[in-house]
């Protein structure tokens, strides 16, 4: 307990407090710029720690990661557009919820399941260090297929009242990743000779012109939103009481983001989804999920903020980052000299309790910075629709080229816009399409990594007791809906399920 | 989404989509062709993956087909109920094909004509072509939203964003 409040008082000295500020400010800003994310706002910011202290450089660091999972919901509740990946499951209830004109509700919720989702992943990070690296560093192939197989059954609630089309949706979304360089031979797929395709159609560019052109192209046509109303800003904050009520979703969120955030390459993007699906799944009224529920936005926030304390477990403890930013974060303890792994905790350890002291402070900064933004936030969302609309597309082109400095990312975003709109247009959830993209690579190449180790016998994926409760959950997964709805059936009519993409039912 | 008034739920929109999956489909397996085999003896190669997904697309598309027969020709919701204005439908087609040739014009003069010069003309053309009228609007916003991402992209990030000849 002591060394952590050497640790609070070195986070709290004025240099330190500085650059935990400054972290959630970008944090927030990078978060919610579409295109931009927590990597690319510490990618950006990695050069200017060469310049500053381990510590400070560290804490820095630390702050952007935590307030981007944050500020990747403002756009999402905002305009629907997650302005990162971690933020999409966010944009089901929070966009449904602003266009009711409850924009600062949704964001209030937001903010403190953030908050609350910090803090326990913070509590994650300190306590079970040890044993869930452990258990992160037991996964193998076997077990990620598992995991991977487990998140697409997700599909099978976000399909809407045409399972069908959601089942094509999500194929066509698997189909998407395989353009590119195959992971484990080289072999060009589906790239027709092009140089541009050999990099694959990364996630971003999908993201931004499944939920931002299409968006735009449907204003264009016409098939517009009207502008949500606006409504005071001050009285549509949520009341304490409702946060606190929210406090069974937060937790079980919280949970499934630090037991996912903590194995490497699982990620915040598949942890929201899953929170989301989970909250939706022991719901007692699933079918209003997607409509603008306070639970479907403080379940994936909640989540995605434990992920970024639960990704510095396997990063800390055996130099494995748990995501892409944690592996920022990995070159930024590289840069500083800082050799993450066993020894860390006894070679350094007054840095180690500075960071978790650190992660507190960056979580209640995150607080102040994104409640004094609410009311900026909830103006964006009272623009015109032929104001915003071109800014969301040019913001969204722009921050595509500045993830990689390629112009191929712009042109593959304005591609998904188009097959958006046709999809949106055709009755095909979005949704579906994006789990395909995000999980295709995790369930292919592990696959045929667990197959190639076994020489092609496919009792491994039976013989390893997580991969078999994975797939067991998996196959539970894609039942329910049939089962809940022979169910519900059986005792009289009951609503469809809605399609989860409440905010495209306008344009039609 | 009501798909009830989606486009698909037409036959003729139902064979379009059905036709759309089965070329995809085709196109997959044929460029699977050409793909090398395992690196290692019993796993699937480069082409199991593609393939698999080819075989699930045709046969969506063999399943949308027989949906499409099955649909009666007066069910199209639109003609049905009569609703549709001359001449809508093809407004609405037109506005987007302009819309996404601007953002490809757009996309091919950035590098030539440079960030600070392009992203106004880009917003400037999607306001009035999303019915914005005000001229105030269509000159203050571009332009104040170009400053806004010269400064915070290209200034204080330090994003190498085109410049420009």
């Amino acid at each position: 307990m002591s060394a952590f409040l050497d640790g609070l008082l070195t986070a709290l000295q004025p240099g330190n407090l500085a650059a935990l500020l400054a972290g959630s400010l970008l944090g927030v800003f990078a978060g919610a710029m579409p295109g931009l994310s927590s990597t690319v706002g510490l990618a950006l910011v990695l050069p200017v720690t060469f310049a500053l202290d381990p510590t400070p450089a560290l804490l820095m660091m630390v702050s952007i990661y935590m307030a981007a999972e944050y500020g990747g919901s403002i756009t999402a509740i905002a305009i629907g557009v997650p302005g990162s990946s971690p933020a999409l499951a966010t944009t089901f209830d929070g966009y449904a919820m602003t266009r009711r004109g409850e924009a600062g509700r949704a964001l209030g919720i937001s903010l403190f399941s953030s908050m609350s989702g910090g803090l326990l992943g913070t509590i994650l990070l300190v306590v079970a260090l040890g044993p869930l690296s452990r258990a992160a560093i037991a996964f193998g192939p076997a077990e990620y297929f598992g995991l991977g197989v487990f998140g697409l059954s997700i599909v099978a609630n976000l399909v809407g009242k045409d399972p069908f089309k959601g089942i094509v949706s999500a194929l066509l979304g698997l189909l998407f990743f395989i353009v590119g360089l195959d992971v484990l031979t080289g072999a060009p797929r589906l790239t027709f000779g092009t140089n541009a395709l050999m990099d694959g159609l990364g996630l971003v560019p999908m993201l931004i012109g499944f939920f931002a052109i299409a968006e735009a192209l449907a204003a264009v046509t016409g098939r517009r939103r009207s502008t949500p109303p606006g409504g005071g800003i001050a009285g549509a904050l949520p009341k304490a009481r409702e946060l606190f009520g929210l406090w069974r979703t937060i937790l079980r969120g919280s949970a499934i983001g630090g037991l996912i955030g903590a194995i490497p390459g699982a990620g915040a993007t598949i942890a929201s989804i899953v929170a989301w699906n989970e909250e939706r799944r022991v719901s007692k009224t699933p079918e209003r999920f997607g409509t603008g529920l306070p639970a479907g936005i403080a379940a994936p926030e909640a989540a995605n903020n434990s992920c970024v304390g639960a990704a510095m477990i396997p990063l800390l403890a055996l130099g494995i980052p748990g995501s892409a930013s944690a592996a920022v974060l990995l070159g930024g303890l590289t840069v500083q000299g800082v050799a993450p792994g066993p020894l860390l905790m006894t070679e350094r350890s007054e840095l180690v309790y500075a960071l978790y002291a650190g992660f507190v402070v960056a979580v209640l900064l995150m607080l102040a910075v994104g409640r004094l933004g609410i009311p900026l936030w909830t103006r964006v969302v009272r623009l015109r629709p032929s104001i915003l609309m071109p800014l969301v597309v040019a913001i969204s082109l722009v921050g595509t080229f500045s993830l990689r400095g390629n112009a191929a990312d712009a042109w593959a975003a304005l591609f998904f816009g188009l097959v958006g709109f046709a999809m949106l247009r055709g009755g095909y959830p979005l949704a579906p399409a994006v789990l395909g993209l995000i999980l295709g690579p995790m369930i292919e190449t592990n696959y045929r990594r667990a197959l190639s180790l076994s020489s092609g016998s496919h009792s491994v994926f039976l013989e390893s007791p997580i991969s078999l409760v994975l797939l067991l959950l998996a196959a539970v997964s894609f039942a329910a809906p049939a089962v809940r709805s022979r169910l519900i059936s059986g005792r009289g009519r009951a609503p469809e399920p809605d399609t989860h993409e409440p905010r495209r039912e306008e344009h039609e | 989404m009501s798909s009830a008034s989606a486009g698909g739920t037409t036959r003729l929109g139902l064979l379009a989509e059905a036709g759309l999956l089965a070329v995809v489909a085709a196109g997959v397996l044929l460029d699977s062709r050409s793909y090398p085999g395992s690196l290692a003896e019993g796993a699937p190669g480069p082409a199991f993956f593609p393939r698999l997904l080819a075989v699930l697309l045709m046969a969506c598309a063999a399943w949308l087909a027989i949906r499409a027969a099955r649909q009666p020709p007066e069910s199209d919701p639109g003609r049905s109920r009569g609703n549709v204005a001359p001449g809508a439908g093809a407004g609405r087609g037109a506005r987007l094909a302009l819309g996404a040739a601007w953002i490809a014009v757009f996309l091919l003069a950035w590098p030539r004509l440079g960030t600070v010069l392009s992203v106004p003309l880009l917003v400037a053309g999607l306001m009035w072509l999303t019915g914005e009228r005000s001229r105030l609007a269509l000159i203050a916003v571009p332009l104040g939203f170009a400053a806004f991402i010269y400064l915070v992209f290209m200034v204080v990030l330090g994003v190498p964003l085109p410049s420009g000849f």
